[in-house]
């Protein structure tokens, strides 16, 4: 719920598939988000047998969260789906946003420099994916990380760099697919951009990112 | 801070492709720098990223049609260079000064290019213009300058080396002086361009350097 409450707008199914693959999330997902999405009714019925429990788990498991979870707004999240490519969106209620910022800084410093890491492997992602696709051209001035060369290249021994782009095929799903129906085309990488304006201008707040280095002590 | 180095200069560069204005990319890159000096940690790499999104202002600046109609482009491109050198005080590394000081000029000489071809400050008065011009030669003498800032470092800095080309054909080809004996380093070097930019799979330079020669093979 955290996780989910430090992107003020909101994550969808491949982002949350993504932030589990890099360990940022917790494998199973989707049942603690079933969890936390029951109605009361549900609850009521549920039988508290322990091997009845472990297998619906296993049941949810073998799930899709589209398959799982039921659209609508919940207490702390609201849930729409896209129906055209079968994935979920989770905006996390304005409340949850707030709270965290405002009495839970210091506890989620750890989930925020998650966050950051996140939000940079896709906005790296959609560069690349950007210039594989030929929908933008290094200028004869360019100055931004569109370049990777001479001053723009990363340094060698930058850990970020070591740890999640070097040697990297892909770096998020964006530039997973470079062909067939799973590959984005640019209006594709543009929708995605627009359904994370706001989480990546939630990488630019002092505060937040004083509590990172604070507790990362790097 | 390896993370804030790629993930400040990685988020205004996509919002310099996906927002609605230019404007949008600036203030965010303007909010990034801000946030650089709240940090108050003097390490080499912030000092360098602090450099880049300078310069990554300039280029805004530069290629904002909205606002190089008149002086207040200039002035604005000037004072990102300013800031770049003033920083570049902070900075003992010989080969990131050398590579500074390239791309301060570098953008200098593109912007009197553009001054010069009338892509810059139409709607100025053509005496306040004429403050701004710069003689073909002079700008030549800045890629010069370019290409010995350039010379100590490695392969790494071929493609810049390959864009001096491309500025340099540009420039002798439309002044009177030279475009008759157009120089045949002029002309290597627009071959040589031609391939880096396709190993560096960089098709709009690319296909820029082709036409480049294309026009001095037809001169």
């Amino acid at each position: 719920m955290l996780a989910v409450g430090l992107f003020p707008s909101g994550l969808s199914t491949d982002d949350l598939k993504e932030l589990s693959y890099l360990a940022m999330v917790p494998e199973n997902w989707k049942v603690i988000m079933k969890r936390l999405t029951r109605n009361p009714a549900e609850i009521k019925t549920l039988n508290n047998d322990i091997e009845d429990q472990q297998a619906l788990q296993e049941q949810w498991d073998n799930q899709t969260d589209y398959q799982l979870l039921t659209p609508g707004n919940y207490f702390w999240v609201v849930i729409s789906k896209n129906a055209a490519k079968e994935t979920l969106h989770y905006q996390p209620a304005q409340f949850v946003n707030k709270f965290i910022d405002s009495d839970l800084r210091a506890e989620v410093a750890s989930l925020n420099f998650f966050k950051l890491r996140y939000l940079t492997l896709l906005s790296l992602s959609m560069i690349k994916r950007l210039k594989g696709l030929y929908a933008y051209h290094e200028k004869v001035i360019e100055h931004s990380c569109i370049s990777n060369h001479g001053l723009w290249m990363y340094r060698e021994d930058n850990i970020f760099y070591k740890g999640y782009i070097k040697d990297k095929r892909h770096y998020t799903y964006i530039d997973e697919f470079q062909e067939g129906p799973k590959a984005l085309d640019a209006n594709a990488i543009r929708k995605v951009f627009e359904a994370h304006e706001s989480n990546f201008l939630s990488c630019l707040e002092s505060e937040t990112i004083l509590s990172i280095i604070k507790s990362d002590g790097n | 801070m390896d993370l804030i180095e790629i993930a400040w200069i990685s988020i205004p560069t996509i919002y310099k492709l996906f927002a609605a204005s230019q404007a949008g990319a600036r203030d965010l890159c303007l909010r990034t720098l801000k946030m650089v000096d709240d940090l108050e940690y003097r390490e080499l790499k912030l000092t360098i990223l602090r450099a880049k999104l300078h310069l990554f202002l300039a280029a805004l600046h530069l290629h904002d049609k909205s606002e190089n109609m008149n002086t207040n482009a200039v002035e604005n491109i000037n004072h990102e260079l300013d800031s770049v050198s003033k920083l570049q005080e902070e900075i003992e590394k010989d080969e990131v000064n050398m590579a500074l000081n390239h791309h301060i000029t570098f953008t200098k000489a593109y912007l009197f290019y553009k001054i010069r071809i009338g892509r810059f400050l139409q709607n100025e008065k053509p005496n306040k213009k004429k403050h701004f011009m710069k003689k073909s030669e002079e700008i030549l003498q800045m890629i010069k300058q370019c290409d010995d800032f350039l010379g100590p470092l490695g392969e790494f800095y071929d493609v810049e080396r390959c864009k001096l080309a491309i500025l340099s054909s540009k420039i002798a080809l439309r002044s009177l002086k030279t475009r008759r004996g157009i120089e045949v380093k002029i002309t290597e070097r627009i071959k040589q361009a031609i391939g880096v930019f396709n190993v560096y799979n960089l098709k709009r330079l690319e296909i820029s350097a082709n036409y480049q020669f294309a026009k001095i093979r037809f001169k």
